[in-house]
């Protein structure tokens, strides 16, 4: 909602002021050079404060220069700027019941007038509103958590969102559909894996890549494929719902542990690492590809999330050059857990062992994962491997550096002790380990 | 014009103009701006309807949603990348743009802005991968002198210009990539009145006044009339895509034609003492009663497992097919409509019997739907979702004859008349485009900017006159064609003279195109060819439009052959097989290594020694049995 002076200061905020005007009004302005007639407009906060906004006849938006104006009449008051809801669908009783959580990011954007970019303002509800057809397929219940973007998650807010996905899952909701930025998402998702680990039900996130205000988002086909899933998986668990490829034609259901943001644009920007998405979601119609997915058999009523994440925990890339001293700063800080990021099988420096020793000797979790992304880390190769095991470092195989990150965050989180995190470290709790490495580099299917 | 005064009944035109502007680059993208169709990949899209900044939703894009189409995107590999595909925000607005557009509004005492507001046009037809196209007003006011007159600016925009339309079929509509985000100056006049003609010259003064500012493309499809046609009791209806400025005036006549038809039809309605809630009907499926129709068209849709509704329009006898004006009628206006909606069309009652729908068939028709003389009614077929929205659309375009003329969006047709596109969309489809920040513009650069505006073409056209010696007519038929920068060029570089070259670009050319051949495929390296033989006393000027005949006609490739072909240079056989011998020499490993597939890259190389000069099939006959000889000696 906009009203008042939203964002102008300055001169240009006293001659408005002076000018008896408030947007949305309709004014008269008269400049050295011309005469034009429109609605004032917000003005963005990291814009000058040299011009005015106004909004002609014809839709457009132009600025005006505040030295240049002679006067300003108003006019008459006009429509400010607002999102109308349309009307909410009926709710079919047959259908599965199916909760749609909201976090904010671009699929729920619209313009924002503090800085001209968008900003997170549809609630769930209106999300819902503006894809109605998701009615056809569940009893639609929406909710808002928060509505932040993504990059302002923290690890408070997985745990929001689990203990009110668990709270639902006892409520014998059929599935779960959280929308949320997707910056982060990649993130979400392997916190959500593990913190609601063994969930009887499918727990679906779902983002865009472009904002609900355009005709062209992706929003509307990733929801779709959301609460498709959600409503009639066969299979439980935790998962990504987004475009499959760029065409508006199939979303990809991506197993919440393996996925991770490979492009900053693109609508098929994520991707299942070293395994191909779990299923599809075609014209309403799901296609299953995981032959091994949880089954949805399990109680509801009693089910428990394990949703306490240490925060203490830090990733850190090894490049050439690195310091060894930022490793003993996270030590000297109190730092419970760290996730490096080493070169090609799992390395980095000699001039870290001191280091990387110092932390393993006061209990603190080392863990080993590669840069590379693809692939598994393997300490046993090279000597340098090997000198890290032998300082305790431990080797997390195919766990790609982000979820080893939040699974060691949530490990520590719900241990009491180093070695039994460690030990859930090394098990395999939502897949985020794969035996087999598949021959393809992206396996479709 | 046919019997009206355009001062009776108050015509009024008003111009819009589509430039594309000549920039290196696209508007948003680094990508190159050319006609690209080696289509590398493909991409399938759908777009939904959104709300603009004030919360409503646009009309015409609402419509367009309810047809359910699937958009199919072709993309090259150089004319588009992410931005075009809309997978990666656009990059900073073109600067050269910018500048163009600015020295345009200058040019015509148009008052510039003080911050460009890009904004986001809601169109959802598919010609934008975003499902808007962006735009932003650069200038306000200012006139365009024509003759004596003086024609008011209203407005003039920076736009992108939209994906290039290549088919539609099957509820799939096809675009090419290459032409999207091209940058494009739209001017938009002020209404005048007077004849179609006045507007006629209203336009080529404004598409002089553009080119000689020598910042803008030129040739066909570059430039794009839309114009608003109005008449007193009637509303604004805007007719896009005139492509030839010839068509204008027929256009302009016929909108009008229509108008005037329309708000007497709407009288009409009215004197029945008819009302809008008269056509709140249930659309009647009749698909039985014709079972075993002989209409080809009813037979067609049945085959296809069709369905036949039927809408009964009370009262309406004799008014779907009265014709005040040639081809203006209520029954054309409402099968529009149907059309639009991906029918073939559709029957009404004054024109049956006919398609082959025998009298029997309407009698028995006129029974089952109860209908007495005076009514009338309309037949649809089509797949079932369809034919339903179709019906309801044709239905509310019926209530409407009772507003008369509607504010809608027509299409230009080949033959000057116009149809129905989509209701006309306002200013609720703007929003702001929240990737690209407000651009300031300095007092200084207009300055700046001020000091490039060109002379009046008027001026130009004197120069080129005295320049080169050339008569008015024939300097100003120079100045419209788009080879006026070949011209320059030619007349720098060959002795040729200038008024040979002018004549050959616009005189000749004409004649040609008169003989439909589409001259707009000559490129401008193959006209600069022919100028320099003819400079070097290869080909003679008599033998000019005859070669460009030929090239025309695909009968030849190349300045060289058409010369070839026409006996004006060629080569003996003797010289021929001379070639082809030392070619298989040149290229004697890889005959052996390759064998009989050999033959193309042979080929090509022989062509490249004599093309123009010999016959392709004789020299194809002569290479495979030498290539034969060649390998048979191994």
């Amino acid at each position: 909602m906009v009203a008042g002076l939203q964002g102008y200061r300055g001169n240009t905020l006293e001659l408005l002021k002076k000018s008896g005007v408030s947007i949305g009004d309709l004014v008269e302005v008269k400049t050295t050079r011309m005469t034009v007639q429109g609605s004032l407009m917000p003005r963005y906060e990291h814009a000058d404060e040299q011009h005015i906004v106004l909004k002609l006849k014809n839709g457009y938006n132009i600025g005006l220069q505040v030295n240049d104006i002679l006067e300003i009449r108003w006019i008459a008051k006009s429509t400010s700027p607002a999102f109308k809801s349309p009307e909410a669908p009926k709710l079919d009783p047959q259908l599965p019941k199916v909760a749609i959580l909201g976090t904010g990011g671009t699929i729920a954007s619209r313009v924002d007038y503090r800085t001209g970019g968008v900003h997170p303002q549809f609630s769930a509800e209106e999300l819902y509103l503006v894809v109605p057809e998701i009615a056809k397929y569940a009893q639609i219940h929406t909710e808002l958590l928060f509505n932040v973007y993504s990059e302002h998650i923290n690890a408070d807010h997985w745990e929001k969102i689990a203990e009110k996905t668990a709270e639902m899952i006892r409520d014998s909701y059929d599935g779960i559909v959280i929308a949320h930025g997707t910056d982060t998402m990649g993130y979400s998702a392997a916190a959500l894996s593990f913190a609601l680990a063994d969930t009887p039900i499918p727990i679906v996130l779902v983002g865009s890549q472009r904002s609900t205000d355009r005709p062209s988002s992706d929003a509307a086909l990733n929801l779709i494929g959301a609460v498709t899933t959600a409503a009639k998986a066969p299979f439980s668990g935790v998962y990504v719902s987004m475009h499959h490829t760029i065409d508006d034609e199939a979303v990809a259901l991506h197993i919440g542990a393996r996925i991770r943001k490979n492009h900053t644009s693109r609508r098929d920007a994520f991707e299942s690492i070293d395994t191909s998405p779990a299923a599809y979601v075609r014209n309403g119609e799901l296609e299953v590809i995981h032959k091994d997915l949880p089954t949805k058999d399990k109680p509801q009523q009693s089910f428990k999330a394990r949703y306490r994440f240490e925060k203490k925990v830090a990733l850190v890339k090894f490049y050439p050059s690195f310091d060894p001293k930022i490793i003993d700063y996270l030590v000297d800080s109190g730092y419970r857990g760290i996730i490096l990021e080493g070169t090609g099988l799992g390395h980095v420096s000699e001039q870290c062992y001191d280091s990387i020793a110092w932390a393993t000797e006061r209990g603190i979790l080392v863990g080993m994962t590669s840069q590379c992304i693809w692939g598994r880390v393997r300490l046993t190769v090279y000597d340098t491997g090997r000198d890290l095991l032998r300082r305790g470092v431990i080797p997390l195989d195919d766990m790609f550096p982000e979820t080893a990150l939040v699974k060691m965050m949530w490990a520590l989180g719900n241990t009491k002790t180093a070695e039994e995190a460690k030990t859930l470290m090394l098990q395999n709790i939502a897949g985020e380990f794969i035996a087999r490495s598949p021959i393809e580099r992206r396996p479709r299917d | 014009m046919s019997g009206l005064d355009p001062e009776k009944i108050g015509l009024k035109v008003g111009l819009e103009i589509h430039q594309q502007l000549n920039t290196q680059t696209k508007l948003f993208c680094s990508c190159e701006k050319f006609e690209e169709n080696d289509f590398r990949y493909t991409i399938y899209r759908r777009l939904r309807p959104t709300q603009s900044e004030l919360g409503e939703v646009d009309p015409a894009a609402r419509f367009e949603f309810a047809k359910g189409l699937t958009i199919k995107y072709d993309v090259g590999q150089y004319s588009a990348c992410l931005v075009e595909a809309d997978e990666e925000p656009p990059h900073s607005l073109n600067p050269e743009a910018i500048r163009t557009v600015l020295i345009i509004a200058l040019a015509l005492n148009s008052q510039t802005v003080d911050e460009l507001h890009v904004m986001r046009k809601i169109v959802i037809d598919g010609s934008n991968t975003t499902g808007f196209q962006r735009t932003l007003i650069a200038a306000l006011g200012g006139e365009l002198k024509v003759g004596s007159k003086q024609v008011g600016v209203q407005t003039i925009c920076l736009e992108e210009d939209a994906a290039r339309l290549i088919a539609e079929a099957g509820g799939v509509r096809e675009y090419s990539m290459d032409r999207l985000t091209v940058p494009l100056v739209e001017i938009a006049l002020a209404p005048v009145t007077g004849t179609p003609r006045d507007v006629h010259e209203v336009a080529l003064t404004l598409g002089r006044l553009l080119r000689s500012t020598r910042l803008v493309s030129r040739g066909l499809g570059t430039i794009r009339q839309d114009i608003n046609v109005s008449v007193q009791g009637g509303a604004v209806v805007e007719v896009k895509g005139v492509q030839k400025l010839d068509l204008l005036e027929k256009v302009v006549e016929y909108e009008a034609q229509r108008q005037i038809g329309i708000i007497h039809i709407k009288g009409d309605l009215e004197k029945r003492g008819l009302s809008p809630n008269d056509f709140n009907v249930e659309p009647i499926d009749v698909t039985n009663l014709f079972k075993e129709t002989e209409s080809t068209v009813l037979q067609r849709a049945l085959k296809r497992g069709e369905h036949i509704r039927a809408i009964l329009l009370k009262g309406t006898a004799g008014l779907l097919g009265l014709e005040p004006y040639p081809d203006v009628r209520l029954g054309r206006e409402l099968a529009d409509v149907a059309r639009f909606f991906g029918l073939g069309g559709l029957m009404h009652s004054d024109e049956l019997p006919g398609y082959g729908v025998t009298t029997s068939e309407i009698d028995m028709l006129r029974q089952h739907l109860q209908l007495a003389e005076q009514d009338g009614f309309l037949l649809l077929s089509g797949e079932d979702r369809r034919l339903h929205q179709a019906c309801e659309a044709v239905m509310q375009r019926m209530r409407d004859a009772f507003r008369g003329v509607l504010a809608e969006t027509r299409g230009a047709t080949p033959d000057g008349k116009t149809r129905f596109i989509r209701p006309r969309p306002g200013a609720a489809r703007m929003y702001p485009e929240t990737d690209i920040p407000p651009i300031p513009l300095s007092a200084d650069l207009i300055e700046t900017l001020r000091k490039e505006v060109p002379k009046p073409w008027n001026e130009q056209i004197e120069e080129y006159m005295s320049k080169y010696a050339l008569s008015r007519k024939l300097a100003l038929q120079t100045y419209d064609t788009p080879y006026l920068e070949l011209f320059e060029q030619l007349t720098a570089e060959t002795n040729v003279p200038p008024s040979f070259i002018a004549a050959t670009l616009t005189e000749t050319l004409v004649n040609l195109s008169r003989e439909g051949l589409d001259t707009s495929t000559l490129t401008s390296s193959l006209l600069k060819s022919l100028f320099t033989q003819l400079d070097q006393g290869q080909i003679s000027k008599e033998a000019v439009p005859e070669i460009l005949g030929l090239i025309l006609r695909r009968e030849a490739g190349s300045v060289e052959e058409a010369a070839a072909k026409l006996g004006l240079t060629a080569i003996n056989d003797q010289e021929l097989l001379a070639v082809v011998q030392q070619v298989l020499v040149e290229n004697k490993g890889f005959v052996e290594e390759k064998g009989d597939t050999a033959f193309s890259l042979l080929m090509g190389r022989v062509m490249a020694k004599v093309r123009g000069k010999a016959d392709g099939k004789k020299i194809s006959d002569l290479l495979r049995s030498e290539l034969k000889k060649m390998l048979q000696q191994h």
